[in-house]
């Protein structure tokens, strides 16, 4: 009784651990699909309309960045330290390539500004495009961990 | 005529790094006045214009920290900036209009670029209530009359402008006015309760031609005129009934009437009044020419 009642526990441990892993997942890859809406954002609004970094900020809006805070740090200290308080959050790739862009966004001309929008919304594009394919994968693999766990246990100590 | 309150010396010194701005406020606060300019040079002493004198304040900035002060002036955003700075001045969203060089990058005679920017000049707008109660005056005489307000740089004509701009486009006048705001010093400074349509940011002459066809206004506002296209779509303004207020420089009407095309322009009628503006402790004198409506110009 007492090894099935192991076994069980065991079981309920690994499926909430796969099941945050997996949520985990998923928002990550939703950060990373916002933060590319924000600097096609970015680009669209230098581009077309000249407009602040502040201005573009304050007018920017999306409900995944508002729920992380990042949106608030965002317009009350600017892009580098927004970037710094969600590192956590991001996969390294994305973060040094954000860290990047925040040092070097507003200090050029349009032409150039639209360029590295473009070039960093291609990168966070293709992280984000590599982590959608791998995600049916880790998501299958996450849920099958506590069967897994729970049937090593009991063979264990049968 | 009093200075007002309304000073933009804090919004101003908000942009210059923190020993530069105590320095500055030291410096006004031994010499009794509100500062109009600030002027600072890579590894010179920073000046200050206070009353009209100008004042050292034996800090000099560096390098890193104009650039920082440039950086900042533009809101981290440089690209808004890019095409005012190849014309030499920086205009801020309060309407602080910032005088900048450096080192110019050209090609056939063309800037592509300004960078290693080694000067500053920064001038604060302010309100003087009353400063153009005379002119206002003039314009209103006999219906809406035109005029070209003249003086050497750095006497108050756009201040003028812009008060002229507050007074009659606020209660109990209520005229329509549009206002050509192309260096975005004008309207940046000017309250909300004053009612006027700011053109800002357009060329002068497409400014004033966008006024006419689709805003009806009784009276056209325009800063520092200086080329025959300007002086066309005056010309075109006056010919369809919608007098214009402009500013030019110059030291005195001889001198306004050595361009051609603004001796052209006087002579045409477009104009009642040339008023020059001259500087006096308290505020402005105004010489005030009758040019128009059928009288000759003296030049």
């Amino acid at each position: 009784m007492l090894k099935l009642a192991g076994a069980a526990l065991v079981f309920i441990a690994a499926s909430l651990y796969g099941r945050g892993m997996c949520e985990k997942m998923k928002r990550r890859l939703a950060i990373v699909t916002a933060l590319d809406d924000l600097v096609c954002y970015i680009g669209g609004s230098i581009e077309n309309f000249r407009m602040p970094l502040g201005r573009i900020f304050d007018d920017y809006h999306n409900t995944v960045l508002e729920e992380i805070g990042f949106l608030n740090t965002l317009r009350r200290d600017g892009l580098a330290p927004a970037v710094s308080a969600i590192e956590k959050e991001l996969p390294p790739e994305i973060y040094d390539q954000l860290c990047s862009f925040a040092g070097t966004i507003g200090g050029g001309s349009a032409p150039e500004e639209t360029k590295l929008c473009d070039f960093t919304k291609e990168r966070l594009r293709k992280i984000g495009e590599d982590m959608r394919m791998q995600l049916p994968q880790r998501l299958k693999m996450y849920r099958l961990l506590p069967l897994l766990a729970a049937a090593s246990v009991l063979l264990l100590i049968v | 005529m009093e200075k007002g309150k309304d000073f933009n010396e804090e919004a101003a010194l908000a942009y210059l790094p923190g020993r530069l701005t105590e320095a500055a406020r030291k410096s006004a606060a031994l010499y009794h006045g509100m500062i109009s300019e600030i002027r600072l040079r890579v590894g010179c002493p920073m000046f200050l214009s206070i009353g009209g004198k100008n004042i050292s304040c034996g800090i000099s900035p560096t390098a890193d920290e104009l650039s920082m002060i440039i950086r900042s002036l533009c809101g981290n955003s440089l690209y808004c900036h890019s095409e005012t700075i190849k014309e030499g001045y920086i205009c801020t969203e309060g309407g602080i209009r910032v005088g900048v060089c450096g080192r110019a990058v050209t090609e056939g005679g063309k800037i592509l670029s300004v960078t290693d920017i080694s000067s500053v000049a920064i001038r604060i707008p302010h309100r003087v209530p009353g400063a153009a109660d005379g002119i206002c005056r003039l314009i209103l005489e006999e219906g809406f009359r035109g005029a070209i307000l003249y003086s050497p740089p750095g006497i108050g004509k756009t201040t003028a402008l812009r008060e002229i701009a507050a007074r009659l486009g606020a209660k109990p006048y209520n005229i329509r006015i549009a206002v050509i705001d192309t260096r975005f010093e004008i309207c940046g400074s000017l309250g909300g309760d004053v009612t006027y349509d700011a053109l800002s940011g357009y060329p002068r002459a497409k400014g004033m031609e966008t006024a006419v066809r689709t805003l009806s206004p009784q009276l056209i506002l325009c800063d520092e005129i200086g080329s025959e296209e300007d002086a066309q779509a005056i010309y075109t303004s006056f010919g369809a009934g919608v007098p214009t207020v402009v500013t030019a420089h110059a030291g005195s009407l001889e001198e306004l009437c050595v361009r051609p095309f603004m001796r052209t322009l006087i002579d045409s009628g477009a104009f009642t009044y040339a008023v020059g503006l001259s500087r006096t402790q308290s505020g402005f004198t105004l010489d005030i020419n009758r040019i128009g409506a059928g009288e000759t110009a003296i030049c």
